[in-house]
C-alpha cells in the first residue's frame, strides 16, 4: 500500500537515488551501506534539500568543487593509517568513489569533512580486515593490556621536567613508528583528535561509536604513545643525564 | 585531563581545571607531558600532498561513473 509522502519531506527522487546507489558498488550492498549510512542518517534532515532540484551534472560539479579539496587531507590520514603509499592511494580512491556514489545522501551545508572521514574510516577498516595481517577493530584488550604493562613501568611516578622537555627532541620518524605500533582504533582516534582537531562528538560519528568509547580509545592510545615516547627519549639520552 | 587538553570542556569547568593546574605541580607537569605528546603527533603527521596521479585517477573515475549512468 502506497503511503502519501508530503512533498516537503521528499529528499531524493527515486530514480536518481537508484542511479547513484548502484553506480559503483556493483551490487555490493553491504559494503556500500557500511560506508557512511550511519552518518548520512544523522546528518540528513527530512526537508527540501539541494538534491531535490539539481541535475546529476550539477551534483557531480558540486562534488568536485566541495569534496575534492579534501584529497590531501584524506590521503595524509590514509597514509598514517595504512603506513604505505600504495595502500593509502587505494583507500583514498575507494573513499572518493564511494563518496561520489552516495553524495546524494549528503546534506549540503553539514560537515562534509566528517562525512568523508567516516567513509575513509570504513573503507580502511574493510581493506584492513580483508588483508587480515593482524587482529583488527575487534576487542584488542589483551594486546593493549600487554602493551600497557610494558610501558606503564616507565610512565608512572612523578616525572622530571627535563624528561617532559626531552620529548620535544624526539624525531618525527620515532613518533610515526610509535603511532604505527598502537592498535588501529586507538591510532585513528588519536589522529582524528590531534591532527584533524575533530571534537569527540565528531569522532564518535566518524568511528560509529559512543562518545565514551572515543574517550577511552583516546585515553588508552595516548597512554601507550606517551609511554613509548618517554622510553625512546630515555634511551636516546634526551633526558639530560643519560649521556 | 584529556577533555581539557582537547578543548571539550565548557569555559567554567575549564577555568576550574586551570585553577587547579596552577597550584598543583604534579598535575601541571602531567599536563605539560600530555600537551607535548599531542604536539608531537601533530608535528609528525603534517599533511602530505596526494600524488597528482591520484587526483587525476579520481577525477577520471568520477567522470566515467557519470557517463556510464547518464540516461
Amino acid at each position: 500500500m502506497a503511503t502519501k509522502v508530503p512533498a516537503a519531506t521528499f529528499v531524493v527522487p527515486a530514480d536518481l537515488s537508484r542511479l547513484s546507489g548502484h553506480a559503483v558498488t556493483g551490487g555490493d550492498v553491504h559494503r556500500h551501506d557500511v560506508a557512511g549510512e550511519g552518518l548520512a542518517s544523522v546528518e540528513m534532515a527530512p526537508t527540501d534539500s539541494i538534491t531535490d532540484v539539481e541535475t546529476e551534472e550539477q551534483r557531480a560539479a558540486r562534488f568536485e568543487r566541495d569534496a575534492l579539496p579534501y584529497l590531501d587531507t584524506l590521503y595524509s590520514a590514509a597514509l598514517r593509517m595504512t603506513r604505505n603509499p600504495a595502500d593509502a592511494e587505494d583507500v583514498t580512491q575507494e573513499t572518493y568513489v564511494k563518496a561520489f556514489s552516495k553524495f546524494h545522501t549528503f546534506t549540503a551545508g553539514t560537515n562534509l569533512k566528517a562525512w568523508l572521514f567516516r567513509i575513509l574510516t570504513n573503507t580502511y577498516i574493510n581493506t584492513y580486515r580483508k588483508k587480515q595481517r593482524e587482529p583488527f577493530w575487534a576487542p584488542t584488550d589483551d594486546l593493549d593490556d600487554w602493551q600497557m604493562a610494558h610501558t606503564q613501568a616507565y610512565s608512572t611516578g612523578e616525572l622530571r621536567s627535563a624528561e617532559a622537555e626531552a620529548l620535544d627532541l624526539i624525531t618525527d620518524d620515532a613518533v610515526i613508528d610509535a603511532m604505527a605500533s598502537i592498535a588501529p582504533e586507538f591510532r585513528m582516534a588519536v589522529y582524528l583528535a590531534d591532527v584533524e582537531g575533530f571534537s569527540y562528538k565528531e569522532i564518535a560519528s566518524i568511528m560509529g561509536t559512543p562518545v565514551g568509547t572515543v574517550m577511552s580509545r583516546l585515553h588508552r592510545g595516548r597512554k601507550l604513545l606517551r609511554g613509548m615516547l618517554q622510553v625512546y627519549a630515555r634511551e636516546q639520552g634526551f633526558d639530560g643525564d643519560g649521556s | 585531563m584529556y577533555p581539557y587538553l582537547d578543548g571539550e570542556l565548557d569555559a567554567r569547568v575549564a577555568e576550574r581545571i586551570l585553577g587547579h593546574l596552577e597550584q598543583c605541580p604534579p598535575c601541571l607537569h602531567q599536563y605539560a607531558v600530555e600537551q607535548r605528546v599531542k604536539a608531537l603527533v601533530q608535528r609528525a603527521s603534517a599533511c602530505h600532498g596526494a600524488p597528482e596521479s591520484l587526483r587525476v585517477t579520481i577525477r577520471t573515475q568520477i567522470t566515467s561513473i557519470r557517463i556510464t549512468y547518464r540516461p
